[in-house]
C-alpha cells in the first residue's frame, strides 16, 4: 500500500533533524516526527492523522542511547522495545513494555514511539512514573534540555512545537531499590490492548506506588492511591479495594470491558500484586 | 541526510542480490517487495495493520511487519523474504510437520521460525510460542506450526 502522499527525511543529527522541521513549518506543511512507524503508518492507512512528511529519528546516535552513564539508566527514544528487553537493563521496564504488542510488532516500536503515542496506554511510561528521578531529555531549539518528567508528564508528556523526544533516564540505584510487579491484563487474548496494565513498585522505605494505563484515557498515577497502598497494616485485599474506590478517574467502558468489569479486575490483580511483593520481602 | 520527496530509485539487498527500485516515499516495504518490478510475493498482504504477520519478512536477521515498514527506512539493509528460505531446515520442517492447511500464513510463520532459529539459541517453549504469538492462523494449524519450529529449534528433541 502506498499510504497517503508524504515526504520522507532520515536525518543523522539531532541539528538536522531540528532544522528540518523547522524549515517545512515555516513553509506551512505538517511534519511528524517519526519512530518504528507502527501507529503512523497503520493510522495513515485509515487516513487518519494530519501529516505530509515525516522524520525519520532513528539514525540519530543520541536516540539510540542504551546504557548506563554516571549512574543513571538511559534509555534512547529510539531503542526498539525488543532491544530493551533483550538488554535488560531496568528489569521493571523490560517486564512492562515486553507486554506491548506482540514479538514481532516490539521489534518495530521505538521507546519514544510509545512514550508519545496518540493512543491511550503508552504502557512504558508506567515504571518511569513510579520515580523521583525521571528525566526526558528533549531537543529543541536551545539544544538539548533534561527536564523531570514529572514536571511535563500531565496525561502525556507534554513537548513544544518542533521539539522531540532523544532518551529518558533514570537513576540506577533508585531503579535498582524497587521490587515490583507489571501486569497487563486482557480481555481475552495475549496479545491485544490492555484492559488494564499494572505497574507496582515497593520502594526502599517500604512505601508503594502504582500506575495504571488502560483504566483512564492515560496512564497515570495518584498519590492517594499510594498512600492507601503503603498503609500496610490492612490487608492486601482491604487496600486493592479501597484503592480501586479512589481512582482519581472512573474506569472506562469500552470495547475491551465495563467500568465495573475494569474494576473487578483491578481489584483482585492489585490484591495478588500486594500479596507477592509483601510475601517476597 | 537522506530525503525521498517524489518517486525515486533506491538500492535495495533482498534475498542477497542488490536490486533497484522506484519507490514512492509513503510506500510500504510489501508494496515494494510484491510490486511488478520485484513480483515477490511470498510476503502476503493480510491485515495490512499489524495484526496478523502473514507479510512478515526479516531486516537484518529482525522480524518485521513489512505492512508496517516504509521502503525508504530499509536502502542499505540486508532483507530476507520466504523466496530466500529455499532449501531452509524450516521448510522442510513445514513440510514434515504439515504445518499448515490453506498456507495464507505460511510464509510468515516461516520467516518467524527461521529469525528464532538464527537468533535465539535453544529457545525456550515460552520464548517460542512468544514469538509464534505474533502471527495469526486463521485455519488454527498451531499445534503443527508449533512443533515445526521446534523441531528446528530443538532438533536433538524430534
Amino acid at each position: 500500500m502506498i499510504v497517503h502522499p508524504f515526504d520522507y527525511y532520515r536525518p543523522d543529527t539531532l541539528k538536522a533533524a531540528l532544522a528540518i522541521h523547522e524549515e517545512l513549518a515555516r513553509e506551512g506543511r505538517h511534519p511528524i516526527y517519526y519512530g518504528g512507524g507502527t501507529e503512523i503508518l497503520t493510522r495513515s492507512r485509515l487516513n487518519e492523522g494530519r501529516f505530509d512528511a515525516v522524520i525519520d529519528l532513528k539514525n540519530i546516535p543520541e536516540t539510540r542511547q542504551h546504557g548506563t552513564d554516571r549512574g543513571q539508566y538511559r534509555f534512547g527514544a529510539g531503542v526498539r522495545l525488543t532491544e530493551l528487553a533483550s538488554e535488560d537493563l531496568w528489569p521493571f521496564l523490560t517486564a512492562t513494555a515486553d507486554r506491548i504488542a506482540d514479538h514481532t510488532t516490539r521489534g518495530q516500536i521505538t521507546l519514544g514511539g510509545n512514550l508519545l503515542s496518540t493512543l491511550p496506554y503508552r504502557e512504558a511510561i508506567l515504571p518511569f512514573l513510579l520515580t523521583d528521578s525521571s528525566t526526558a531529555d528533549v531537543a529543541g531549539k536551545h539544544g538539548v534540555q533534561s527536564r523531570a518528567l514529572r514536571d511535563i508528564y500531565d496525561q502525556k508528556l507534554n513537548l513544544k512545537p518542533g521539539e522531540f523526544l532523544v532518551s529518558v533516564t533514570v537513576d540506577g540505584q533508585e531503579a535498582k531499590g524497587m521490587a515490583f510487579r507489571s501486569y497487563k491484563m486482557t480481555r481475552q487474548d495475549w496479545i491485544d490492548y490492555p484492559l488494564v496494565t499494572i505497574a507496582v513498585a515497593r520502594r526502599e522505605d517500604g512505601s508503594i506506588r502504582a500506575a495504571f494505563s488502560g483504566w483512564a484515557n492515560y496512564p497515570f498515577t495518584s498519590s492517594h492511591v499510594n498512600h492507601i497502598l503503603s498503609e500496610t497494616s490492612r490487608s492486601a485485599r482491604d487496600r486493592a479495594a479501597r484503592a480501586v474506590s479512589s481512582m482519581p478517574h472512573q474506569a472506562l467502558t469500552d470495547i475491551h470491558g465495563s467500568r465495573e468489569y475494569r474494576e473487578f479486575v483491578t481489584q483482585y490483580t492489585l490484591t495478588n500484586i500486594l500479596k507477592e511483593l509483601e510475601a517476597s520481602q | 541526510m537522506k530525503s525521498l520527496t517524489k518517486p525515486e530509485q533506491v538500492s535495495l539487498t533482498i534475498n542477497q542480490e542488490p536490486c533497484d527500485v522506484v519507490i514512492y516515499p509513503g510506500e510500504t516495504l510489501l508494496y515494494t517487495l510484491r510490486g511488478d518490478a520485484l513480483g515477490l510475493t511470498g510476503a502476503k498482504p493480510g491485515c495490512e495493520n499489524g495484526d496478523c504477520g502473514a507479510c512478515t519478512v526479516l531486516v537484518d536477521g529482525v522480524p518485521m511487519k513489512s505492512c508496517m515498514v516504509l521502503t525508504a527506512e530499509v536502502e542499505d539493509r540486508d532483507i530476507l523474504t520466504v523466496e530466500g528460505l529455499k532449501e531452509t531446515p524450516i521448510q522442510r520442517a513445514f513440510m514434515d510437520q504439515q504445518a499448515f492447511q490453506c498456507g495464507y500464513c505460511t510464509s510468515g510463520f516461516l520467516m518467524v521460525g527461521h529469525a528464532l532459529a538464527q537468533d535465539v539459541a535453544n529457545a525456550s517453549p515460552e520464548r517460542t510460542i512468544e514469538w509464534l504469538r505474533s502471527n495469526i492462523c486463521r485455519c488454527t494449524s498451531y499445534q503443527e506450526i508449533y512443533d515445526a519450529v521446534s523441531s528446528v529449534v530443538h532438533p536433538e528433541r524430534s
